[in-house]
């Protein structure tokens, strides 16, 4: 095999149990593999309880896998040396759900400078790194100020800026929007869009908006702790019955389609969005 | 949220603001025990005047400073009776008695020591929060550090300390409104804070400790997975964004708040009997 | 008097009634402003009250004072033509009778599972009950209804730590501890935040039982506008600290330029709809739900055998 060609993200039948060896033992991950090559925007889909949020504390080697690896651009999450896995840390950056209890400093530049000072940068580079990250999501203007009379989205956005600053080549969102007002909901999608777009940075986001998912090209289902879909976002979005399975919804427009069919109208497979449902509709009529 | 004011930084741009953390600290220190020795009114009076100059070269609200003095009032008057009442002002001939009742009395010598006590606790308190009002939790933290710094020496974990202290301030505001939030939701199930004796009263807030307790259990949880996460070592190798600098002004506010010691200690003890100082000592208690 | 008299006149309209009230944070202060201008409103009996507006607009300064956790302001004059009558008690009065309030208004907070405090699940449905100064036979009697109609057996669970269920769980027995005091009015903030899917449905599937069959009257505050058009039968438009409109959930939604100027959004049924509608699909774009929508377009395109 061409080590070249190692994905940013491999996980390779990965087991994860909490309260190890314990009466409370609980297996939250039971064999679970996928890649990821960089550049592409993965939605983790899967019901509360389903593993995601364990998952991604596995990418950044918070956790170790009890059986099986993780590889992040080829370093294996389980080294026993330092460097690795700040090596680790430092390609893969997690945004978490609660933006209250991921700042450690009340003013809001202090905070976002507080991953780059961790790597041990010269202060010059980290000042550049943090403007471009608060610019990056906007939140510029605020830098001197305190987080505590912000809105979620506000707060979540300079979250994400903290994690932007250490130049990460992946992100992972472990339900970064759950938290948030639509318009909170809508801030954070944007700036992690025009993350994408501007810095290449390759995105993980769990979540359980179907809407949220649909953003992305590849989704991935997890379900008790397994991988129950893995395959191009539309695809996965259309197949209502195999989502709700899982206890997850599809989209709308997926779920019009799919009642339609199932009551005779000829509706092709696939359909995820508005467009798709108009111009199936449209085929009917003429 | 909005009584507390101790860690909360006032962010605007002020020379105070723009001092150096460190710098802060020592004249924090200085100015404390100047207030300590400082033993007439005339001397408490310079002082206040320094750190009237100070707050308003700040540009905070000086009723927002003054607010800081909500936490301790209660503190205050019940000192200030104790040594109105207990204090005899014997050996004082002119003394004028105004009541007299068992083992208390009410005289001008207990007055006036009432009032420099007030007076210096007052002085105690605003100077400190000027320092929190002025500095951000991170500078503090630093500063904390950086003055600890020699007891590296003996192995005592100085940069933890500072980042516990970092994070103890940022999260109080968070952990306030939560215990806010907390009661409510119990008062709306019939809980009563505000009835029957200490023992009930305190037995009322468990249904609030304890959520309060292991919500601050699952903060400090994420906290760390998000410090960690973020490349966090223990300090191992740190830099800063903003490295500490001492200015020239810095030191010279240093070296003016030494000066101001050393004058305050030549007014207390005269040591070469100079004419002025008895200006200086008036009002002596 | 005569102005009390006059009160209790205007009040027999609904259960809920408030008029012209206004609340300011922090009065006289550089940092004063006003949560609530002039609010009014009226709740009646059965309703599945709905009120939307952005983060700020003032809900839930509304509803914390429907259950006078926030009191109603008496100093200075802003509030002297207020009212405020919740189930028959005055909330202006200057010492209303709380402990019958709460009784009569329960209050579900945004994610109740953090009020959860005692050893079981049964002592923490029986906390409401109990503060209330309900016997024990009778307690027990409300906590086994309560676990039940939230969903959960009561054999199973009452005797286990509330701590090491699962979150929606957790939910659940923290509803049930408010259901267990019978309220006839139960206030629900935000109360599907967090769960997936499944979750959300069962919950409101849930509220719409309680609401048949124990608790007649729900306000409920939310930001999921699919949730407010399936239970509510009016829904109140908060902007600013004033009341923007009290609506039915037809017509409020038809109104695209309000729901847009406010930063709310649309149910997605009516979204799919109006843009069907919009490229010659023949749909009402007006249809709120997902049911409506596929009702129509099975007539207009003949499916449903």
């Amino acid at each position: 095999m061409d080590r070249s060609a190692e994905k940013i993200i491999r996980v390779s039948n990965a087991v994860y149990k909490y309260n190890r060896d314990t009466e409370d033992e609980v297996t939250a991950l039971r064999g679970i593999s996928f890649e990821i090559a960089e550049g592409e925007f993965v939605a983790l889909v899967g019901a509360n309880g389903s593993g995601k949020s364990t998952l991604a504390r596995l990418l950044n080697a918070l956790y170790i896998p009890d059986e099986g690896d993780v590889f992040v651009s080829g370093i294996n999450t389980a080294s026993d040396k330092n460097e690795d896995i700040l090596a680790v840390r430092r390609t893969v950056g997690v945004v978490f759900q609660n933006p209250d209890n991921q700042m450690v400093a009340s003013i809001i530049e202090d905070d976002v400078a507080f991953g780059p000072e961790n790597l041990g940068l010269p202060p010059a580079e980290i000042r550049e790194r943090v403007d471009w990250a608060l610019e990056c999501v906007g939140m510029a203007d605020h830098k001197k100020g305190t987080p505590f009379r912000l809105s979620g989205g506000q707060k979540q956005r300079i979250a994400i800026a903290g994690v932007l600053a250490m130049r990460p080549r992946v992100m992972v969102l472990d339900e970064s929007t759950a938290m948030l007002d639509p318009r909170g909901k809508k801030e954070v999608m944007d700036v992690v869009e025009r993350i994408r777009s501007e810095a290449g940075v390759t995105v993980i986001m769990i979540t359980h908006f179907p809407d949220e998912a649909a953003r992305a090209d590849r989704v991935i289902a997890l379900s008790g702790g397994r991988v129950a879909m893995d395959m191009p976002s539309s695809a996965a979005l259309s197949d209502v019955e195999a989502l709700r399975s899982i206890g997850l919804d599809a989209p709308l427009p997926a779920r019009i389609a799919y009642e339609l069919r199932k009551r005779g109208l000829s509706m092709p497979e696939g359909i995820t969005t508005p467009d798709g449902l108009t111009e199936a509709l449209c085929r009917i009529k003429n | 949220m909005k009584d507390v004011v101790f860690g909360q930084i006032y962010p605007v741009n002020s020379p105070v603001h723009r001092a150096d953390a460190r710098a802060k600290f020592i004249i924090m220190i200085l100015y404390i025990v100047t207030v300590i020795f400082a033993s007439s009114f005339m001397q408490m009076a310079v002082i206040a005047l320094l750190l009237l100059t100070v707050i308003l070269m700040s540009r905070i609200p000086p009723l927002k400073v003054l607010s800081a003095l909500k936490a301790i009032i209660v503190l205050a008057i019940a000192t200030f009776i104790f040594t109105v009442l207990l204090n005899k002002g014997e050996g004082a001939e002119n003394e004028s008695l105004y009541l007299e009742f068992g083992p208390f009395c009410i005289c001008g010598t207990g007055l006036l020591t009432g009032a420099f006590i007030i007076c210096r606790i007052v002085l105690l308190i605003v100077g400190p929060t000027m320092v929190t009002l002025t500095t951000t939790p991170v500078d503090m933290a630093d500063a904390i550090e950086f003055l600890l710094a020699p007891l590296k020496l003996i192995k005592v974990p100085v940069h933890a300390f500072g980042m516990i202290m970092s994070i103890a301030l940022r999260m109080i505001p968070t952990l306030f409104e939560e215990t806010q939030r907390v009661m409510n939701a119990q008062k709306a199930r019939g809980a009563c804070f505000d009835h029957g004796n200490v023992f009930k009263r305190i037995g009322a807030l468990v249904p609030v400790l304890i959520p309060l307790f292991i919500s601050a259990l699952k903060r400090s949880a994420d906290l760390s997975d998000a410090m960690e996460s973020r490349c966090y070592n223990g300090g191992k190798g740190k830099t800063r964004m903003k490295v500490l600098k001492f200015r020239v002004s810095d030191i010279l506010s240093m070296l003016f708040s030494a000066l101001l010691l050393f004058f305050i200690l030549v007014c207390v003890y005269n040591w070469w009997n100079w004419g002025w100082v008895a200006f200086m000592q008036m009002g002596t208690v | 008097m005569q102005n009390k008299e006059l009160k209790k006149t205007s009040s027999s309209g609904g259960l809920i009634e408030i008029k012209d009230l206004t609340y300011t944070y922090n009065p006289k202060s550089p940092f004063e402003t006003r949560a609530l201008d002039k609010v009014s409103l009226t709740i009646e009996r059965g309703d599945f009250f709905g009120i939307i507006g952005q983060t700020g607009s003032g809900k839930s300064t509304l509803i914390s004072h429907i259950n006078a956790l926030t009191r109603v302001q008496l100093k200075g004059k802003v509030n002297d033509c207020a009212t405020v009558n919740v189930c028959g008690i005055d909330l202006t009065a200057k010492k209303p009778d709380l402990k019958r309030l709460r009784e009569k208004v329960g209050m579900v907070f945004q994610y109740p599972e953090y009020q959860l405090f005692a050893d079981t699940v049964r002592e923490d449905v029986a906390f409401g009950p109990k503060n209330l100064g309900i016997g024990d036979a009778e307690t027990d009697e409300r906590v086994r209804e309560a676990i039940r109609l939230v969903g959960l057996n009561y054999t199973e669970i009452s005797e286990r730590s509330p701590f090491e269920l699962s979150g929606g769980q957790k939910r659940r027995v923290a509803i049930a501890g408010v259901i267990a005091m019978r309220p006839e009015v139960l206030i629900l903030d935000e109360p599907t935040a967090g769960l997936d899917p499944e979750g959300k449905r069962e919950l409101l599937a849930l509220f719409k039982d309680i609401q048949l069959t124990t608790c007649p009257t729900i306000v409920m505050v939310s930001h999921n506008m699919d949730e407010v058009a399936e239970c509510c039968n009016k829904v109140a438009v908060l902007g600013g600290g004033k009341v923007l409109g009290v609506f039915a959930p037809s017509e409020l939604f038809s109104k695209r330029e309000l729901i847009r100027s406010l930063g709310l959004e649309l149910p997605v049924a009516v979204e799919l709809a109006s843009y069907l509608a919009e490229h010659g699909i023949p749909v009402r774009p007006e249809c709120l739900t997902e049911e409506e929508l596929l009702g129509e377009l099975l007539s207009a395109y003949g499916g449903g055998r």
